[in-house]
């Protein structure tokens, strides 16, 4: 065993504690823990990468990895999750050593999380009920529509195209206004928020939050008031081990 | 890697991509006309028959869109479109939209 030449490191945790989890890392291997200090990493012995074309096959890699970290967190406390796919070369020592130089920067980070976990909160906004809700309130519209209803065929063409510009203008205002409505709302519930990219023109945003676990539940009512509003919906996962934040 | 080429597909896809740059062009030309028309330059019956021709050439795109069944093709091309251009432009101006967020 000791013979690989490399340690796959799934996560850091912060305890010194020596745990041998047995089989059921990645490729089956042994998984325990290289206590240095106050921390330990949480690794299996290997001697290369992870690597396959068979989509199939990394996905399941990566969920042994996403459940080592699992249950390392409820073995041994706060885990700084690594992302899948980090060896260090060498021996324990060398896994040891880069503790050792790394501790500063580690229980820095540590202290960033403990007691805390990641969601993900994604909301999407229905921007014809919006677009209708708009329509309903706007004056300019309302003016337009009047405009048009006198007018003949080919200039009432234009004030439809002008009145589909405003609601749009306006949905877009609207749209901005509530993601720095919601996005203060989160902030002042959770330690830390990091913006995502959007995956869908219907989607207004996507953050990972990163909560401390006795606010959870502000978060969700927060994010309750949100669902409830008339136009948006919002999708709330988690929780998750910080990976966005480490 | 090998491509499948259906002629049903490929019909479908030919098509939702010529109606889509139809569509564009027929976009940036109704913008000009509005420019046009809010900037006084254009008489009356100008504009009436301007908009009675652009009329005529919504329906007449969205009957073919229909006849042809392709606008799911059509609205597929314009999305990819949308989204090189929302991402370009997201590149250059996403810090405005944090101008006013405490962080």
């Amino acid at each position: 065993m000791s013979k690989k030449s490399g340690r796959y490191v799934y996560c850091v945790a912060d305890s010194g504690k020596s745990v041998n989890f047995g089989r059921i890392g990645i490729d089956k291997g042994i998984v325990y823990t290289i206590p240095s200090g106050n921390l330990c990493a949480v690794v299996h012995n290997c001697s290369k990468p992870y690597q396959s074309k068979d989509a199939e096959k990394v996905k399941g890699w990566v969920r042994t990895h996403q459940n080592i970290v699992d249950v390392a967190g409820k073995e041994l406390g706060t885990v700084i999750p690594l992302s899948f796919d980090v060896m260090v070369k060498g021996s324990n020592k060398d896994v040891m050593n880069w503790l050792e130089k790394e501790n500063e920067k580690l229980m820095d980070i540590i202290k960033r999380i403990k007691g805390r976990q990641e969601f993900g909160v994604q909301i999407f906004l229905d921007r014809k009920i919006m677009g209708s809700k708009i329509a309903e309130k706007n004056k300019e519209i309302q003016r337009l529509r009047k405009e048009m209803e006198k007018e003949s065929k080919g200039k009432a063409y234009f004030l439809r195209q002008r009145i589909e510009r405003v609601v749009k203008r306006e949905i877009e205002r609207g749209a901005d206004l509530c993601f720095k409505d919601f996005f203060n709302r989160i902030k002042i519930v959770a330690d830390d928020v990091r913006v995502d990219k959007v995956k869908s023109s219907d989607m207004l945003m996507n953050l990972s939050c990163l909560v401390h676990k006795g606010r959870i539940g502000e978060l969700g009512t927060e994010l309750g008031i949100i669902d409830d509003m008339e136009g948006f919906s919002v999708r709330f996962t988690g929780p998750w081990p910080p990976y966005s934040f480490v | 890697m090998a491509i499948n080429i259906d002629e049903e597909n490929l019909k479908h896809g030919l098509l939702g991509l010529v109606i889509a740059i139809v569509e564009i062009i027929k976009d940036t030309l109704r913008h000009q006309a509005m420019e046009r028309i809010e900037s006084g330059r254009l008489a009356e019956e100008e504009i009436e028959r301007l908009g009675s021709a652009f009329e005529e050439l919504d329906k007449a795109i969205e009957d073919m869109k229909r006849e042809q069944g392709i606008s799911e093709a059509v609205h597929s091309v314009r999305k990819g479109l949308d989204d090189v251009a929302s991402d370009i432009v997201n590149k250059l101006v996403d810090f405005e939209k944090w101008k006013g967020v405490k962080r």
